[in-house]
């Protein structure tokens, strides 16, 4: 991807505004706060990747920017700032006009994320139908035109067909196509490649790139792969237990990561031509959000931790060259 | 996915697999013979030369003969178009009532299972109350309800169908809970699909959600329950015919063609024998279609087997 480091550091050309988002699931062990003040601006054309480990809260603040966390979740604070409106606060009509068509999402499953009774066409079509009361004729020319720009063969005959008579990579660029049709200002990618080997990993991200570059589209990448994210995003968030930890430009988080969380994340990175032995991995696992350790909540992982750490959980707070982090030991 | 099964390919791959039901095969070729004689019965009439609806009192019980190849009734019908008028009847009813039921049942199994919750607790409990009621006294006290006193125009309650129109509606409003249920557990399940999260994040809205995305893919269940239900209304019919709060005579049903018989048992009972055969053929072969078809369409269910 062609990085665009001018307009990295200008705060004013946000298109979407994440103040202090709160998500709270009500489970058996009282309230647990699956995403808990999360931060972040998305600009237009560039791409924010989230990453961090299954459970972290990643796929929730995702579905909570569309407003559909799934219950027992509830959005229980922050705000969601788009073109002037906080999108927490508008009516359950007005946010259907915003899905699909200002805002989409593109799901990890594309096998499941596809109405198995539907054609694709069809379901290309559907958010023009919905938004732009598109005729049958009308729907099913743009599905088609769609489906040749991202790259599948045959568009007038695939649009005919159903998913499973295609394949994982046919599905997933299928769902691109039908996440951009009314060329939203933002996409929402969760885990869009996990599914897919790698060779058409590959691919479908080097598509995405290709239609940002054409549509503007600002887009927040989603996934626990370090690896990926560093091919897509021009900054980066890392999130652990709910947290954002750590916010950087992507090439200054790889080459210098300042939080020991988003360390242990590098170095477990496999790397060419280096050693043979056991990949490192962070010590402990992720810890159950409703039994977070006192002050910081990775303390009880973390390499440095000392008392001052487990006393007060560290808030985000900025550091040099446009980034944040939330860590007493963070190295300057 | 217990839903991913269908689509064009895959309708194609369900009818070869009906067509390996033997059983299925030849109840659907049964019925579909029935019903075309049933429809056709007038011409049948005009064939045999003779008309159903005249008394002929020196020409009852008559032996089978050319022209009234079952021979005739107490009355000097000719009882074979007699019969075949009483399947157009039951037929109907048996359909229209299992259709009826159906929507009926898809509408507040959708609701129920797409909203879930207090909506689906509601529903359900009332649903349940339905099942609970006992089926013939209620539909005891239904058929015996002064239709012009419940402000019913006097013109369609004096009309000759009305007996007709009342059985469809007394049986479908108490038939509809099979459907219901099983709509509501499918969508209960659906709701929580990938593709409704999809849909949801196109944009689409509630309505758009349940007729669009979730109700096509419970089209093969609710096919299968419909089949198997209008064997139960076609004897549920002529129950209450038989009882006498069905269809009314002269319109003549498989199930008052048997009341009329039963007087008759021991002087002809042949009258009673052809109406019953027909109801238990029929019945048995929706039964025998629906069990067909639910393997087509749904060949998990066959691997239990």
């Amino acid at each position: 991807m062609e990085p665009a480091p001018e307009s990295r550091e200008a705060p004013s050309d946000a298109i979407l505004e994440v103040r202090g988002l709160e998500v709270t699931f009500a489970t058996d062990r009282g309230a647990v706060k699956a995403a808990d003040g999360v931060s972040f601006d998305l600009k237009p054309g560039l791409t924010l990747g989230l990453v961090g480990e299954s459970g972290c809260g990643k796929t929730v603040t995702a579905l909570a920017l569309l407003r559909l966390v799934p219950p027992p979740g509830r959005i229980t604070g922050g705000r969601v700032l788009f073109g002037g409106d906080d999108l927490l606060a508008l009516s359950e009509r007005a946010m259907e006009d915003i899905r699909g068509k200002r805002i989409s999402m593109v799901f990890q499953e594309p096998t499941t994320a596809f109405n198995p009774v539907l054609t694709i066409g069809d379901q290309i079509a559907e958010a023009l139908v919905i938004h732009d009361g598109a005729g049958r004729a009308e729907a099913h020319a743009a599905a088609v035109g769609m489906l040749e720009k991202v790259g599948i063969p045959d568009p007038a005959e695939r649009a005919g067909t159903y998913p499973h008579q295609m394949s994982g990579g046919m599905r997933q660029r299928a769902m691109i196509a039908m996440a951009l049709i009314c060329r939203p200002d933002i996409l929402i990618a969760d885990e869009p490649t996990t599914a897919l080997d790698v060779t058409i990993q590959a691919q479908i991200l080097d598509l995405m790139g290709e239609m940002q570059r054409e549509f503007g589209v600002a887009i927040l990448f989603i996934s626990h792969d370090l690896a990926v994210i560093s091919e897509m995003a021009d900054e980066v968030m890392v999130m652990y237990a709910g947290r954002v930890v750590e916010r950087a430009p992507a090439d200054a988080l790889l080459a210098h990561p300042l939080h020991p969380y988003t360390q242990g994340l590098i170095e477990t990175l496999p790397r060419h031509g280096v050693g043979r032995g056991r990949l490192p991995a962070i010590p402990g696992t992720v810890p159950d959000l409703g039994a977070l350790p006192d002050g910081c909540r990775f303390s009880d992982r973390c390499p440095l931790a000392d008392d001052g750490c487990r006393a007060a959980e560290p808030p985000l707070t900025q550091a040099p060259g446009g980034r944040w982090v939330a860590c007493y030991k963070a190295a300057p | 996915m217990s839903t991913a099964t269908h689509s064009q390919g895959m309708f194609g791959l369900a009818l070869r697999r009906f067509r390996r039901h033997r059983l299925a095969l030849g109840s659907a070729a049964a019925l579909v013979a029935l019903a075309v004689l049933a429809v056709a019965a007038p011409l049948v009439e005009a064939a045999l030369g003779v008309d159903s609806s005249v008394v002929d009192l020196f020409n009852r019980f008559a032996p089978a003969t050319a022209a009234h190849p079952l021979g005739t009734d107490e009355l000097g019908r000719d009882v074979l178009v007699r019969l075949l008028y009483g399947g157009r009847v039951s037929l109907l009813v048996g359909l229209v009532t299992a259709l009826v039921a159906a929507v009926i049942g898809t509408i507040v199994g959708l609701i129920a299972g797409f909203y879930g919750g207090r909506v689906d607790g509601l529903l359900m409990r009332f649903t349940d109350g339905v099942i609970a009621l006992p089926l013939l006294p209620l539909l005891i006290v239904l058929a015996a309800l002064d239709l012009e006193k419940v402000g019913l125009p006097a013109a369609f309650v004096q009309s000759e169908n009305v007996s007709l129109y009342r059985i469809i509606a007394i049986v479908a409003l108490v038939g509809w809970t099979t459907v219901a249920r099983l709509v509501r557990g499918a969508a209960l399940t659906l709701r929580e699909a990938d593709f409704v999260l999809a849909a949801h994040a196109q944009g689409a809205g509630a309505l758009r959600i349940m007729a669009v995305h979730i109700l096509p893919n419970l089209v093969s269940p609710i096919i299968v329950a419909t089949t198997l239900s209008v064997g139960s209304v076609i004897l549920l019919e002529s129950v209450l015919s038989f009882l006498g709060l069905g269809i009314q005579p002269p319109i003549p049903s498989w199930g008052n063609l048997l009341t009329n018989a039963q007087e008759l048992i021991w002087t002809a009972p042949a009258l009673a024998f052809y109406p019953g055969i027909l109801i238990f053929v029929t019945v048995i072969a929706f039964n025998f279609l629906g069990d067909g078809l639910q393997d087509a369409l749904d060949p998990k269910a066959m691997e239990g087997r």
